[in-house]
């Protein structure tokens, strides 16, 4: 049998692009699926605590994004950002994560006992936690979740809104709607809001 | 009421969210200029963008990224073994849900008390398992575990140093290779495991016994290494010790200059033993390679072919464990099943036992 079609995989797994990743993974390969979190798992991690995870769940989160995206690669488009489209994946583990009962009991147990602010609490971190990212992440938590998730997408995270759409799977006229929302109320609550 | 405003002030979002290209941006830039209400729409878009990028976010440190990526690949090795997801009883999972929502307006209605203390809290702490650090490069699979007093780590595939601490009493380390076991003493190591096989281990501190299925157990103390030199397998060979199985050893064999006369009737076998070796080898690397490159089917036949053929090879059994998997990862689980139990009955006390057992038991 001829090792032509094997060379890609065996001569190094590093060097493979993301699509060539996605595919390594659909067919079982683990090495491909931590190369991957090399590359993808800082910024999946920011995305989900963008969206309001909180920072004990969010390493959970992120190895269930990527857990999931070994069940996702036979799905995946070739030629599509694998950053959105992991993107997209935590959106929805985070969805699911909301729903779960585990969830429901957990917050139930913290309503009867404390209020736990979900900042970060290191010293440092407080040092660095300044007025203006105390409003601006007020500011976000007052979105509703869909328009959350458009709204750092697109401006934080800065995906275009073709890409922002396929993560949502939603129409792109609906991620410019959300996004837009979004943003007259967060300048409103900023009280920003020229209009 | 708010005032009326410049009706281009949409295009300073547009604009921001790279909607705007070319002349039309060009164009608004130079009107936001003149205009009060773009510029200011402008710049708050522009002050709200800032707050919200104002989060500051600790990005893991490398130790934590280690530990993070060795957990999700942990896992994901885990999840391969896991039955596949079928019905699920919805009616159970809903009287599920209402039993938790009734617990939890139980724990809401309750004031929070402090937790009681752990009855054995205050008792002797137990012998627990020997300190094993493991640092793995990025490509290796590997797991660690504790099993009572004893510390286990496989490493399925890459390279790994690992440093194994004191022991006392029933403590113990264990590492458990594609193709045998590595017991250390306290010591620090590495080892490098490719396709199911391990190629090399070399102590830096203390002392290891590594057995492998198909040689004897080897003492290596600090600064030996396995496999021996090149020199050490010739000299091997052209001694009357009979000759490894290993490929490298069967090399060797090959690459060395003939040697003194020999009857030609011992001549002739030790020439046809060695071709049946390396023939077994390359037709048992063909399989791997097909298994690792997910072509489960030709692996799975290219295995039954290797085990029918070379019945007596010492890789028979990781043949018949692999091709098992082949039928697993193909979805054929009554297959699985089949040759699992095949499995145990030929080696029931094998190196995957454990994982044979788990794929019979899937539901």
């Amino acid at each position: 049998m001829s090792n032509a079609r094997r060379q890609p995989i065996v001569a190094g797994i590093h060097a493979l692009t993301d699509d060539e990743l996605v595919s390594a993974i659909r067919v079982g390969n683990l090495t491909g699926l931590g190369t991957l979190f090399d590359r993808h798992g800082t910024s999946v991690r920011r995305l989900l605590l963008r969206l309001g995870v909180a920072p004990r769940d969010v390493d959970d989160l992120v190895q269930d994004t990527f857990l999931d995206c070994i069940v996702a690669a036979p799905t995946y488009q070739s030629g599509l950002s694998v950053r959105s489209w992991l993107f997209g994946i935590a959106v929805i583990v985070m969805r699911r994560h909301r729903r779960s009962v585990g969830r429901i009991l957990q917050r139930a147990q913290e309503w009867a006992a404390k209020r736990v602010d979900p900042r970060v609490a290191t010293p440092a971190d407080e040092l660095e936690w300044s007025q203006d990212a105390q409003r601006g992440q007020r500011a976000l938590e007052k979105l509703s979740p869909k328009k959350r998730a458009a709204f750092v997408m697109v401006v934080l995270e800065e995906l275009s809104g073709d890409e922002a759409a396929t993560a949502l799977g939603v129409p792109v006229a609906t991620v410019w709607t959300r996004v837009h929302y979004a943003r007259r109320e967060m300048m409103h609550f900023l009280e920003l809001d020229p209009q | 009421m708010s005032a009326l405003l410049c009706p281009l002030v949409w295009k300073a979002a547009a604009l921001q969210d790279g909607r705007l290209e070319g002349p039309d941006a060009m164009s608004f830039e130079l009107h936001a200029t003149r205009c009060a209400d773009c510029r200011a729409e402008w710049k708050a878009i522009a002050s709200s963008h800032e707050a919200a990028r104002a989060m500051p976010f600790a990005d893991p440190t490398p130790l934590s990224h280690a530990r993070q990526r060795a957990a999700l690949l942990a896992r994901a090795n885990e999840r391969f073994l896991r039955p596949p997801r079928g019905w699920r009883p919805w009616g159970l999972t809903l009287l599920g849900a209402a039993a938790v929502a009734a617990a939890a307006a139980f724990v809401v209605g309750r004031a929070p008390a402090p937790l009681p203390r752990p009855a054995h809290a205050t008792s002797t702490t137990p012998l627990s398992a020997p300190r094993c650090e493991v640092v793995a490069s990025e490509r290796a699979l590997w797991r660690a575990q504790t099993d009572g007093t004893t510390a286990r780590v496989d490493v399925a595939d890459g390279e790994a140093t690992l440093l194994v601490g004191p022991m006392l009493g029933a403590q113990r380390a264990l590492i458990h290779l594609p193709d045998g076991e590595i017991e250390p003493s306290p010591a620090r190591f590495v080892v490098d495991v490719a396709l199911g096989r391990t190629r090399s281990v070399k102590v830096l501190e203390g002392q290891v016994v590594l057995r492998l299925r198909e040689a004897e157990p080897t003492l290596l103390d600090a600064g030996d290494g396995w496999p021996r030199t090149t020199a050490a397998v010739a000299t091997h060979l052209e001694g009357g010790t009979p000759a490894l199985e290993r490929p490298t050893a069967v090399t060797g064999a090959r690459a060395a200059p003939p040697g003194p006369a020999t009857p030609s009737s011992s001549a002739a076998s030790a020439t046809s033993g060695a071709r049946r070796t390396h023939h077994a080898s390359a037709m048992f690397d063909e399989a791997i390679s097909s298994f690792v490159h997910a072509s489960y089917g030709q692996a799975d036949r290219e295995l039954r072919d290797f085990i029918a053929d070379f019945p007596e090879d010492s890789r028979c059994e990781d043949a018949a464990f692999l091709s098992t998997v082949s039928r697993w990862r193909m979805g054929d689980v009554p297959g699985a099943r089949a040759r699992a139990a095949s499995y145990l009955k030929t080696y029931p006390n094998g190196l995957r036992r454990a994982e044979a057992q788990q794929i019979i038991d899937a539901r």
